[in-house]
């Protein structure tokens, strides 16, 4: 993976875990740009429009009004244009069957929101981290959860 | 008659004297007196009549001769005048003469009128002057002629009528002309038109095919003078029009010339048809008698009946040889009437009398006597016989036989003294029997609980019992007679339930059904029913025995029962829902609760961040305990939620190795147990059937706990280990005998509780320290004391203060 900069694609419908999002990327000393997206059907359209420039990361939350985040990951995998992009869960519960499905369905890393904008700019940090060194491959089910103390 | 006209005395008539009559009369006369014919003459105005020898004749006796010699002629034939003088009259006139052929002339002769037929002739005698003076008659009497063929006719129509008469018909054959011909029945016969002959071929083709050459053969035979000509053969014609049968006897006769050749061929054809039916069905009829009477003979013989008939009014005997057998004589013998009654046991011959008495009253003759042989051996015999009456309706002849019967007597006595026994024996045994019977009655007449009835083979009432009558509601005289589907309701009846129960009792011995009935008064009850099939020595089934018991409390029970289950699976169905809809309602509020938490946590913390310059100490303080609710909140929040869960998740038992799960349950802790410098030791860990996250679940909080709960200055250590045990032997009343578990103890080295609160510890929301000491939510115990009872397991805690403690967990093993 080269350094250019990081197309990052988040997909929440709260406003204000948007705008932590941003402010935690902008105080990173990483090359990102951040498309938003608010509800799943949203997101789908983007995509799908998007299929001959394709972000480099989906940053995605579960509970989105129109389509959930899970409908929309499994379309994504489904969907041979999108499959190769990397999901990551970005999400508030920790539901030990949930995550297993989440894993299964394809999704490459799991995030828990933290209640701490600084734990949200290392997790953050930490996934694009992660993904550059393996060069986007998927991780073995006992790395799915990506947690920040 | 010469000599009477020249004798007459002519001169007083009108002619006067001979001399003076013209040359042309006289020579008239003279031919006429010389002729062997019969003549007569008119002549002159008064037509004087002058006739000869031969004529005389016709005037018979006592008439005109001689009287009419000279007279005028209207003297003289007064009574045909008016027939003849037309004639004369005409001729005279110069007409033709005139031709009379078998006229019918009455005239007046031999005393009186008589029919007289003539053929005559009147013609012209011209005198002198050349004009007709006289009518010169010749004739002749035909009247013999006539008669005869009226005769003759009258033969004929005899004949014929004879012929019609005998219904015969009558055939003639010319065997010159080879033509056949015959009166009209005969043609009738052989189809052939009444007027035509016909040549013999084709008549012989009206014979039947298999007659012909029969009747061609005797045809030949007949026209040959060797065979007298005689024919006389039957055969049979087909009706041309109609196509039947008929069978004719032809007789005939040929007649033959001088030179034996055959001149003539006639006869008769008789229609013998019915005779010839009749008299072949006599035949068969002969034929079959004879049959009989031979295969009767037969019979006979091959019976011992000896037959014999005697003539009533000469008291004759005719018997068969079988007969002296009977009678004990030999062969040949002859016997007369009263040397067989000789040998007539004396008692037995009022018995013959009245027979006899009888026989000649309804005319059959029966009896059976006893005869004693000329060696003084007796013998029983059977007389059977039959009357016969001559026409005038007395008895002339008995016709019968007779058969030696001693054996069959002696049979006949040994089997009524049989039969005597056997009665004694069978009146004693029926006594017996009736009062069995009796008991049996008894018994079951008094049944009240069950209803015994016994069904025939149709399934009709024909017994009844107290039960019965308690459970059907009908009395004994009011059902019995009657069919036992009247107890059923009508769809069953519709639906012919009470014959498929026979049916099935019959096949397999038993029918066993419950189900609905009817009492008399038209109540339902809920019955169980028993049909068993009843059967005779040879197995067939004669009826059938049925016991009721009425269930209907029975039944009210289950139903009740029933929908007491049903109810209560309703209520399950609903909590189900209930459950689900908590979860999701429990998942959904904890999470939206959640949010707000953690945004108050994020933002509290962005402001410390960004404002740090800005905010006091005190304001950073205040923010700091501010963070500090919102994350007790969360972790509330997460634990009632993760206690829900224990609740309403899926129970999915596996066989599990507890090291698997205590490894992950350090991966979640790892900083945790990093930073207190905490160990985990595990022995002997057996695989238990678990629910794997939620046993992960436990062991997180009771490692947790025991991190927490730790003695401050010494590094935690937890042991943890399990083994087998049977219930019985932990002494905890709790633990059902005779089961296995795997017992699972956690212990940790931390600070221990007192022993009085080791159950207060498990309830929820109760905490043994405050807030400020421990913090914590009061629910991970509940919650694992929870998880082990979804398992179907104990949950027991023992410590000590400051020595630690030991939670010991009990699952069932199977």
């Amino acid at each position: 993976m080269s350094t250019d900069t990081h197309k990052l694609l988040l997909a929440d419908d709260d406003m204000d875990d948007c705008m932590f999002f941003k402010e935690a990327l902008e105080e990173l000393p990483l090359a990102t740009e951040l498309t938003t997206v608010n509800d799943g059907v949203e997101l789908m359209q983007f995509l799908n429009a998007s299929v001959a420039n394709l972000p480099h990361l989906l940053f995605l939350d579960l509970n989105m009004p129109l389509k959930a985040g899970f409908q929309c990951l499994v379309e994504i995998k489904e969907n041979k244009k999108l499959k190769a992009l990397p999901v990551i869960i970005y999400s508030t519960s920790m539901d030990h069957e949930v995550v297993n499905t989440l894993y299964e369905k394809g999704a490459h890393y799991y995030i828990c929101k933290p209640p701490e904008f600084s734990l949200l700019k290392k997790v953050i940090q930490e996934v694009l981290t992660i993904i550059m060194q393996n060069d986007a491959a998927r991780p073995p089910r006992e790395k799915f959860i990506i947690q920040v103390q | 008659m010469g000599k009477l006209t020249r004798e007459k005395a002519w001169g007083k008539t009108y002619l006067g004297p001979p001399h003076t009559w013209p040359q042309s009369l006289r020579t008239t006369l003279s031919i006429i007196l010389n002729s062997k014919f019969p003549m007569f003459l008119f002549w002159g105005n008064e037509l004087t009549c002058f006739y000869n020898d031969a004529y005389r004749p016709s005037l018979g006796r006592e008439g005109k001769h001689p009287s009419i010699l000279g007279m005028r002629g209207e003297d003289a034939w007064p009574e045909i005048w008016d027939i003849i003088k037309p004639l004369i009259d005409r001729v005279l006139a110069g007409g033709e003469a005139t031709w009379s052929e078998d006229q019918l002339i009455p005239i007046f002769r031999n005393g009186k009128i008589e029919d007289v037929y003539w053929t005559f002739s009147y013609s012209p005698v011209n005198d002198e002057s050349g004009k007709p003076a006289g009518v010169f008659v010749t004739c002749t009497e035909s009247t013999e002629k006539i008669n005869l063929l009226k005769q003759l006719e009258n033969s004929n129509e005899e004949l014929a009528f004879a012929i019609e008469a005998t219904e015969l018909g009558t055939w003639d054959y010319n065997p010159l002309t080879n033509k056949f011909s015959g009166n009209k029945r005969l043609k009738k016969w052989f189809g052939l038109m009444s007027h035509t002959e016909i040549e013999l071929h084709h008549a012989i083709n009206t014979i039947a095919a298999e007659d012909r050459d029969r009747v061609s053969a005797a045809i030949q035979k007949a026209l040959d003078n060797s065979s007298g000509g005689n024919y006389d053969i039957e055969y049979t014609i087909i009706d041309p029009v109609s196509k039947k049968e008929r069978i004719v006897h032809a007789k005939g006769r040929a007649w033959f010339d001088e030179t034996n050749r055959p001149s003539r061929f006639n006869g008769t054809l008789e229609d013998v048809t019915e005779q010839t039916i009749a008299r072949r069905k006599f035949e068969n009829l002969f034929k079959e008698i004879e049959q009989h009477r031979e295969k009767l003979n037969i019979v006979v013989n091959a019976s011992e009946l000896a037959t014999w008939e005697m003539n009533l009014k000469t008291r004759e005997i005719h018997y068969s040889d079988k007969y002296l057998e009977i009678m004990g004589y030999e062969n040949g013998t002859a016997l007369t009437h009263p040397q067989i009654l000789k040998h007539l046991h004396p008692d037995d011959l009022p018995v013959r009398e009245k027979a006899f008495e009888d026989a000649f009253s309804n005319g059959i003759l029966s009896y059976e006597t006893r005869i004693i042989w000329k060696d003084g051996s007796m013998h029983w015999t059977e007389v059977r016989g039959k009357v016969f009456y001559d026409e005038d309706g007395g008895p002339s002849h008995l016709i019968g036989t007779v058969r030696d019967i001693t054996n069959e007597k002696d049979l006949t006595n040994k089997m009524e003294k049989l039969v005597e026994e056997r009665t004694k024996e069978l009146i004693l045994s029926n006594e017996s029997l009736k009062k069995s019977e009796q008991r049996y009655h008894l018994m079951v007449e008094e049944v009240q609980d069950y209803a015994i009835l016994y069904l025939n083979r149709e399934g009709i009432v024909e017994n009844w019992n107290t039960g019965a009558e308690k459970i059907k509601g009908y009395k004994a005289d009011e059902i019995i007679g009657k069919n036992f589907s009247n107890f059923y309701t009508k769809e069953d009846r519709e639906s012919n339930l009470p014959q498929t129960l026979l049916n099935l009792a019959v096949q397999t011995g038993r029918a066993g059904q419950e189900g609905w009935r009817v009492r008399k008064d038209g109540s339902y009850f809920w019955a169980s029913i028993v049909i068993t099939a009843v059967h005779d020595e040879k197995g067939n089934v004669i009826g059938f025995s049925k016991v009721t018991h009425d269930l209907t409390d029975k039944k009210n029970t289950d139903d009740a029962l029933k929908k007491n289950a049903w109810e209560l699976e309703q209520k399950n169905i609903e909590l189900e829902k209930m459950n689900k809809e908590l979860q999701s309602f429990a998942y959904v509020s904890s999470h939206d609760l959640q949010e707000p938490l953690r945004k108050i946590q994020t933002f509290a913390s962005r402001i410390l961040e960004k404002e740090n310059e800005n905010l006091s100490e005190q304001g950073k303080e205040l923010f700091s305990r501010m963070q500090g609710s919102a994350k007790r909140m969360q972790a509330l929040i997460n634990d009632l939620l993760a206690y829900s869960r224990t609740h309403t998740s899926e129970r999915k038992l596996e066989e599990t190795d507890l090291i698997k799960i205590v490894e992950q349950v350090k991966l979640e802790l790892k900083e945790e147990l990093q930073q207190k410098q905490a160990s985990i030791e595990i022995s002997a860990l057996c695989p238990v059937r678990i629910v794997q996250f939620q046993f992960q679940q436990l062991l997180y909080n009771l490692i947790s706990n025991s991190l927490k709960f730790s003695k401050p200055g010494h590094p935690p250590l937890i042991k943890i280990k399990s083994e087998i045990v049977e219930g019985i032997s932990m002494g905890n009343p709790a633990l059902a005998l005779g089961t296995k578990y795997c017992h699972v103890s956690v212990s940790d080295n931390g600070i221990g509780f007192e022993q009085q609160y080791n159950e207060k510890i498990f309830e929820l929301f109760q905490r043994l320290h405050g807030r400020m000491e421990y913090p914590g939510t009061g629910i991970g115990l509940a919650i694992v004391k929870k998880i082990v009872e979804n398992h179907n397991g104990i949950i027991t805690a023992k410590a000590e203060l400051n020595k630690g403690a030991t939670f010991d967990i009990y699952i069932p093993v199977a």
